[in-house]
C-alpha cells in the first residue's frame, strides 16, 4: 500500500512514535494513535470502504466525521460503528458492512445493472403479493440489507444511565458553545458543555494553523471556568418538553445516557457542509471541503494526488490553499460564484478517474472537492418548537421564534469572524446563565425540601446581531446523482415520486426513504427538499422541510435500555429457599418457591404430617382507628361491622362494576387495631382503592392505613401435627380448638419474638395457622418451626403444592379462576354479598347481577375419566358453542384424580351436569360438575380440627 | 432478641471507592400521626436521639427511639442504607431521577422518590461535612436496591 501520510503539521492529533496495527477486511493494516480507522486506511491509501445500500456501488470517504454515511463499518462484533469517529486500536478487527462476497468484488453490485427497476416503491410494488409468498421474500430480502452482525458470542454489556439537573446544556463545544459556556459559568451557572467529537474547538480544529492560538485560549478558558461539566463524544440526542435533554456520551468502550434536566439550553451545533447533486457525486475520490480538511489537518493524510475543487465560499477557497500547501496538484478550481463554469459530472470505475466540465474539458483527478453550502443543524431547535425558515439569499433554513428556555449561537445562526461568533457566544451563554439562575431560583421557592437563594440578576444580556451572510442556491449540477447516500436515492427517484402524486415533501420522504438513513438529513435534507421543490414546482420556502425528530445522532438500543433491571422482592426466607434448593418461580416481583422437587409429595406430607409455606408476599395492611368497620363494609361484598376482637373474617372486594378485584382476610386484634391481608400481586391495587375512596369519599372517617407488607414475615403451617408444633414454639397463647377456633386471631411470642400475629386460616384445607412474624425475625421463626418439628414430619411446601391442595379443596384465586367480567355471584360468592349494607363499593352492580341471576358461575369439575388432567383454559363447549373454561385444573395426588374449577355459563353449570371439555389437541373429553366447589373435605372437618 | 435479626443484607457494608454504604436496617423507624417536633414538610431534623422527617402531608416518619403506642412500627417495613461520602451524590445520580444538589437536597432535605425504580424516603443527613443519604427502602426490595447501587458504582 502507498502511504498518503503528509509530514508533520501544526494541530494534527496523531502521536507519530506509537503505531497502531490492526486488520482491515482480514489484512494487516497500520495507523498511528489518535487515528480513526477512516483516516488509518486512507493514509495507507484506501479509497473504498463500504458498499452503498442499495446499488452496491463502492463508496469511500465523503465527510471524514461521524456523519460519514459512507464510513459505517464493523468493528469486531460491534456493528455499524462510525469509522469516521472511531479511533483505531491495537488488534481491532475492521470490516466492510454489507458486502458479498468482498467489498471489492461484490455480487450485489449486480443492482446496478436493474437499478432502472428499483425505483422508489419497488418492495411495495413488487413483494406485496401473493401473500402466501411473504416469509419467503422477507427471507431473502433480509440478507440484502444493509447493518452489520452482533455476534453470538458477543459480550452483553450494560449502559449506564444518569440523571443531571444542570443549570445550563450547551449542545456544541465550538468557538461559540464554548464561549457561551464560560460566559454562563461565570455568571454562576452550572454548565455541561456537550461536544460530538474527541476535543472540543469544532471547525478550529481543522480550519489551519492560523486558529489554533484561538482555539488553544478557548479550551484553556473552559477548562479554568468553575462549574463547567465538558462531555466529549458525547450528542445531545434530543430536545423534549420542558427541556428534558438527552445526552448520549459513547466511546468504544461505553456508552451512558444522561438525562439532563436542564434550566436553559443553549444550541451552539454550527453548520454541516452540503454535498452536491451531479453525476457521479458518490464516487471514491469525491469529498466534500471539510472532509479534505479533516484529513490533512487533524491526520495529516493527504486526501489525494491531482484534485479539481469545486467552490463556492471561503471555504471553498481556503481547501484549495491548504490542498496547494499539502502537496496536492489543484488541477482545475471551479468556482460557482462566477457563472462561467459548471461542474457536469464525476467519471471513473469504481473511484473517481476524471472530472467532466461544462466548457467540454475533462480534467483527469483522483479527487474532486466540493464547498457548495451549509445546512444549518437545528434539529434541536426545531425539537424545541422552533420553525424552521428558508431563506433564499442565504441558501439555509435558519430557525424562527425560540422558547425562552433555549437559545442558540454561533454559525447555526450566522456567520462572521471568530472574535464576532465568541462575542455573540459569550453574550448568549451570559443570559443564559441569567435565565437558568431565575428559573432555579423560582423552582427553589416552591419546592419544601430545597434551600432558599437570593435572587440573581434581572437585567436582561443583550445579546449582538451575528447573521448569516449571503450564499448562491447550490443544490443540483446539470447531471443526476445522489442525494441521499445511506438510502442511495438519487435526484431522479424524488422527481419520480412528486410525479406518482407525492407532492408533500413528508410524503416523499417516506417513499423515497430519502433522509430516513442513519444520516437522518443532515447532509441530504436541503437537498432533497430542493429537488423536490423543483419537481413540483414549488420553491423551497413553499415546500418546507421535513420534521426534525429525536434522536438527532444514531444511538444503540443498549444505550436507551441500559443497566435498568425490574427490582425483584425476596421474601425474609429467601436465602434459605435457595440453600434448601427450591426451584424459583417469577410471580410478579416476586422470586418464590414453585417447589423443592416433589411438589405431590409435599401435598402428601401437608395432608398427613405438616408442611410449612413462605406467605410472605401476600398485601398487608395495618388499619387503625374507630372508622375501620365503615372502611372495611365499604370496601368488601360483606358486613364488618360486628366482628369481634380476636376474630379473621374472609372478604372480597369488587369494583365499582361488580368484578371481583381481590380477596383476603382481615383480623380484628384490638378494640380499633385491624390486620388486611391481599392476595399478593393484587397488595398495592388493594392499597390504592382503599386510599382512594378515603381520599375521596370520606375522608372524614378516622382512619389510619400503613402498607405493612414487607414489615411481616408471613409462614402457613398446614396439617393434622401443626397445633402440636406451634404448641412447642408458642407462648401467650392457648391454642387448643376450643380456645382458639377457626377464623380467630391472636398475638403470641412464637420462638421468643413477641408481637407474632397468628391467623387460623388456611387456604389448604388442612388445620393451619399462619403466623406474620416481624420480618427481621422471619427466619429465626422459620428455622425454629423446621427444627421443632422435625419428628412432627414437618417439611417445606412451595406455591405449586399449595395450588394443588387449594384446588383440591375448592378456593378460588382471583385473576386465575375470574377475570376482567368476573361478578362476585359469578365467582361463587355469592354467600358474601350483603345487600342489606347501606352502601359498599359496587353494591348496585351486585344487585342488579342478583336479580338477574349469574350469567356464568365458577364451579368444580371432574373428568369422568380419572387421569385426565384438561390444560388449564381449555374450552367447554356445547356442540358448536363455547359455553365455558377450565380456569384451574391439577392432578389431585390426594383423590387420586384430575380436579378443576371452571367457568362455566349457567345453564350448563347444574350440580350433576355433563359437560364436554375440548382438549388442545381437538379432542373432547366428558367430565361432570360437582355439587360444590371443593373436591376434597367439603364439610372442612380437617380445617376445623 | 436483637441477635436473631437479619437484614435483608445482613448488614454488610461496601467500600465504593469515593462513597461507603452502609445497612442501618437495625434502626428503630416508626411512623407518627403528629407533628409534636414542628417539622415541615420535605424537611428532616434531628430532635435529640431522634431523627424526625416529613415527606407526605399530615405523615411523620421517625428513626430512632421506641414506637410510641400510637406510632406503627416500620422497623420491619423498612430497611435503611445509608450511602456517604464525596462520591455518593454521583451515585445516588444514577439512580434517582430527583436534583440531588446542595440547592435542591440540601442538608436536612427528605423526598419520597425512586431509587432504581423502588419507592424509597431519602434524607440527607451529612455526617460532619461528608455528604451522606439514608435511605429507607421496602424490605423485600432492598437487596435489589443495594445490589444495584453497588453495581453502578463499580467501573464499566
Amino acid at each position: 500500500m502507498t502511504t498518503r501520510r503528509l509530514p508533520g503539521r501544526p494541530g494534527e492529533v496523531i502521536d507519530r512514535v506509537r503505531p497502531i496495527e490492526f486488520t482491515w477486511n482480514g489484512r494487516v493494516a497500520f495507523g498511528l494513535e489518535g487515528d480513526t480507522i477512516a483516516s488509518a486506511l486512507a493514509a495507507a491509501g484506501v479509497s473504498v470502504f463500504s458498499r452503498s445500500f442499495k446499488y452496491h456501488r463502492p463508496r469511500g470517504i465523503l465527510t471524514a466525521d461521524q456523519h460519514d454515511p459512507n464510513l459505517f463499518l464493523q468493528v469486531d462484533d460491534e456493528p455499524n460503528v462510525r469509522g469516521g469517529h472511531r479511533l483505531v486500536e491495537d488488534s481491532m478487527a475492521v470490516r466492510s458492512q454489507n458486502v458479498w462476497p468482498s467489498l471489492r468484488y461484490d455480487l450485489r453490485s449486480a443492482n446496478r445493472l436493474v437499478g432502472r427497476f428499483l425505483t422508489p416503491g419497488f418492495y411495495y410494488k413488487t413483494f406485496m403479493a401473493p401473500g402466501p409468498l411473504k416469509p419467503t421474500y422477507q427471507r431473502v430480502l433480509r440478507r440484502f440489507s444493509a447493518g452489520g452482525t452482533v455476534g453470538t458470542a458477543t459480550q452483553r454489556t450494560f449502559s449506564e444511565k444518569h440523571f443531571a439537573h444542570p443549570d445550563v446544556v450547551v449542545a456544541g463545544g465550538g468557538p461559540a458553545g464554548m464561549a457561551a459556556a464560560v460566559a454562563a459559568a461565570a455568571a454562576g451557572a452550572q454548565v455541561m458543555l456537550v461536544e460530538e467529537n474527541r476535543t472540543l474547538g469544532g471547525h478550529l480544529r481543522y480550519a489551519g494553523a492560523a486558529a489554533l492560538g484561538p482555539l488553544s485560549d478557548l479550551r484553556d478558558a473552559v477548562w479554568a471556568a468553575d462549574g463547567i461539566e465538558v462531555l466529549t463524544d458525547a450528542a445531545v440526542t434530543g430536545r423534549y418538553d420542558h427541556n428534558w435533554v438527552g445526552i448520549v456520551q459513547a466511546t468504544a468502550a461505553a456508552e451512558r445516557l444522561i438525562k439532563a434536566r436542564a434550566k436553559c439550553l443553549v444550541v451552539a451545533a454550527g453548520k454541516i457542509e452540503r454535498p452536491y447533486v451531479f453525476e457521479g457525486n458518490d464516487l471514491p475520490g469525491v469529498m466534500l471541503s471539510g472532509a479534505a480538511m479533516r484529513l490533512m489537518n487533524l491526520w495529516a493524510v493527504s486526501p489525494g494526488a491531482r484534485a479539481v475543487v469545486v467552490t463556492a465560499n471561503d471555504r471553498g477557497d481556503a481547501v484549495v490553499e491548504q490542498l496547494g500547501g499539502a502537496g496536492v496538484d489543484v488541477a482545475e478550481v471551479v468556482d460557482l460564484r462566477q457563472a462561467k463554469q459548471q461542474l457536469v459530472r464525476a467519471r471513473g470505475r469504481g473511484r473517481l478517474a476524471a472530472v467532466e466540465l461544462s466548457d467540454g474539458r475533462v480534467i483527469e483527478a483522483d479527487l474532486l472537492v466540493t464547498a457548495v453550502g451549509w445546512t444549518t443543524a437545528t434539529s434541536l431547535l426545531n425539537m424545541a418548537g422552533a420553525r424552521p425558515v428558508y431563506e433564499p439569499r442565504t441558501a439555509r433554513f435558519l430557525s424562527g421564534d425560540l422558547p425562552d428556555d433555549v437559545m442558540a449561537t454561533g454559525e447555526i445562526v450566522g456567520d462572521g469572524s471568530l472574535d464576532e461568533l465568541i462575542a455573540h457566544g459569550s453574550a448568549v451563554g451570559a443570559e443564559a446563565g441569567r435565565r437558568a439562575l431565575r428559573r432555579a431560583f423560582d423552582w427553589a421557592k416552591s419546592t419544601p425540601r430545597a434551600q432558599p437563594v437570593t435572587p440573581p440578576a434581572d437585567e436582561p444580556t443583550t445579546i449582538p446581531p451575528l447573521a448569516a451572510a449571503d450564499h448562491p442556491e447550490l443544490f443540483t449540477a446539470p447531471s443526476d446523482g445522489f442525494v441521499d447516500f445511506s438510502e442511495d436515492v438519487r435526484g431522479k427517484d424524488l422527481a419520480l415520486a412528486a410525479a406518482e402524486g407525492y407532492d408533500s415533501i413528508e410524503l416523499s420522504k417516506r417513499y423515497t426513504t430519502a433522509t430516513m438513513g442513519p444520516i437522518q438529513g443532515k447532509l441530504e435534507l436541503v437537498n432533497a427538499v430542493a429537488v423536490h421543490a423543483e419537481a413540483i414546482g414549488a420553491t423551497i420556502a413553499e415546500t418546507g422541510t421535513t420534521t426534525w425528530r429525536p434522536p438527532y445522532a444514531p444511538i444503540t438500543l443498549g444505550v436507551l435500555a441500559g443497566a435498568d433491571e425490574d427490582p425483584v422482592r425476596r421474601s425474609p426466607m429467601h436465602d434459605w429457599h435457595v440453600e434448601h434448593r427450591a426451584v424459583p418461580l417469577v410471580a410478579g416481583q416476586w422470586i418464590r418457591p414453585d417447589h423443592y422437587g416433589d411438589p405431590a409429595a409435599e401435598v402428601g406430607n401437608t395432608r398427613e404430617h405438616v408442611g410449612i409455606i413462605d406467605v410472605s408476599p401476600l398485601g398487608k395492611i395495618d388499619l387503625r382507628g374507630p372508622d375501620v368497620p365503615k372502611l372495611l363494609d365499604f370496601v368488601y361484598i360483606n358486613r364488618w361491622s360486628k366482628l369481634g376482637i380476636g376474630r379473621v373474617r374472609y372478604g372480597a372486594m369488587v369494583g365499582e362494576d361488580g368484578v371481583v378485584i381481590d380477596d383476603g382476610v382481615t383480623a380484628r386484634l384490638g378494640e380499633d387495631r385491624y390486620y388486611m391481608t391481599t392476595t399478593s400481586s393484587g397488595a398495592g391495587r388493594v392499597w390504592h382503592w382503599l386510599d382512594d375512596w378515603m381520599q375521596t369519599t370520606a375522608p372524614w372517617w378516622d382512619v389510619r392505613m400503613t402498607a405493612v407488607s414487607d414489615g411481616y414475615a408471613a409462614m402457613n403451617v398446614a396439617g393434622p401435627n401443626s397445633r402440636r408444633l406451634l404448641e412447642r414454639v408458642a407462648e401467650d397463647v392457648d391454642l387448643s380448638a376450643d380456645a382458639f377456633a377457626y377464623m380467630q386471631a391472636r398475638t403470641a411470642t412464637v420462638a421468643g419474638i413477641p408481637d407474632c400475629i397468628v391467623l387460623r386460616i388456611g387456604f389448604t384445607g388442612e388445620l393451619s395457622f399462619e403466623l406474620h412474624v416481624p420480618a427481621g425475625f422471619g427466619l429465626h421463626v422459620w428455622t425454629s418451626l423446621l427444627e421443632a418439628g422435625a419428628d412432627l414430619g414437618i417439611e417445606p411446601f412451595g406455591i405449586e403444592a399449595q395450588r394443588i391442595m387449594r384446588l383440591e379443596k375448592g378456593h378460588l384465586i382471583v385473576g386465575q379462576d375470574t377475570d376482567g367480567l368476573t361478578k362476585a355471584h359469578e365467582a361463587a360468592l355469592g354467600w358474601a354479598v350483603r345487600a342489606d349494607k347501606a352502601d359498599c363499593a359496587g353494591k348496585p352492580e351486585l344487585q342488579w347481577e342478583s336479580e338477574a341471576g349469574p350469567q356464568r358461575m365458577l364451579v368444580a369439575v371432574q373428568p369422568d375419566e380419572p387421569s385426565l388432567v384438561p390444560a388449564e383454559a381449555s374450552q367447554i363447549v356445547a356442540g358448536d358453542r363455547i359455553v365455558g373454561r377450565v380456569t384451574s385444573s391439577r392432578m389431585s395426588p390426594t383423590l387420586g384424580r384430575g380436579v378443576c374449577l371452571a367457568m362455566i355459563d349457567a345453564d350448563f353449570a347444574e350440580p350433576g351436569a355433563t359437560v364436554t371439555i375440548r382438549l388442545p389437541d381437538g379432542t373432547s373429553a366428558a367430565a361432570t360438575v360437582m355439587e360444590q366447589t371443593a373436591h376434597f373435605d367439603p364439610e372442612g372437618e380437617r380445617l376445623r380440627g | 432478641m436483637v441477635e436473631h435479626f437479619a437484614s435483608p443484607v445482613n448488614g454488610a457494608e461496601e467500600d465504593l471507592g469515593t462513597a461507603r454504604l452502609t445497612d442501618e436496617s437495625t434502626a428503630t423507624k416508626w411512623r407518627a400521626w403528629d407533628d409534636r417536633w414542628s417539622v415541615p414538610l420535605g424537611r428532616a431534623r434531628s430532635v435529640e436521639d431522634l431523627l424526625v422527617f416529613s415527606i407526605s402531608p399530615g405523615e411523620w416518619l421517625v428513626i430512632g427511639g421506641t414506637v410510641p403506642p400510637d406510632g406503627v412500627d416500620l422497623t420491619h417495613v423498612r430497611a435503611m442504607f445509608r450511602l456517604s461520602g464525596s462520591g455518593a451524590r454521583d451515585l445516588l445520580g444514577h439512580l434517582c431521577a430527583i436534583d440531588l444538589s446542595d440547592q435542591f437536597t440540601p442538608n436536612g432535605a427528605a423526598a419520597r422518590t425512586l431509587v432504581a425504580g423502588v419507592a424509597t424516603e431519602l434524607v440527607r443527613d451529612d455526617v460532619g461535612d461528608r455528604p451522606s443519604y439514608l435511605l429507607l427502602i421496602s424490605r423485600s426490595f432492598a437487596r435489589a436496591v443495594w445490589d444495584r447501587i453497588v453495581n453502578v458504582s463499580r467501573p464499566k
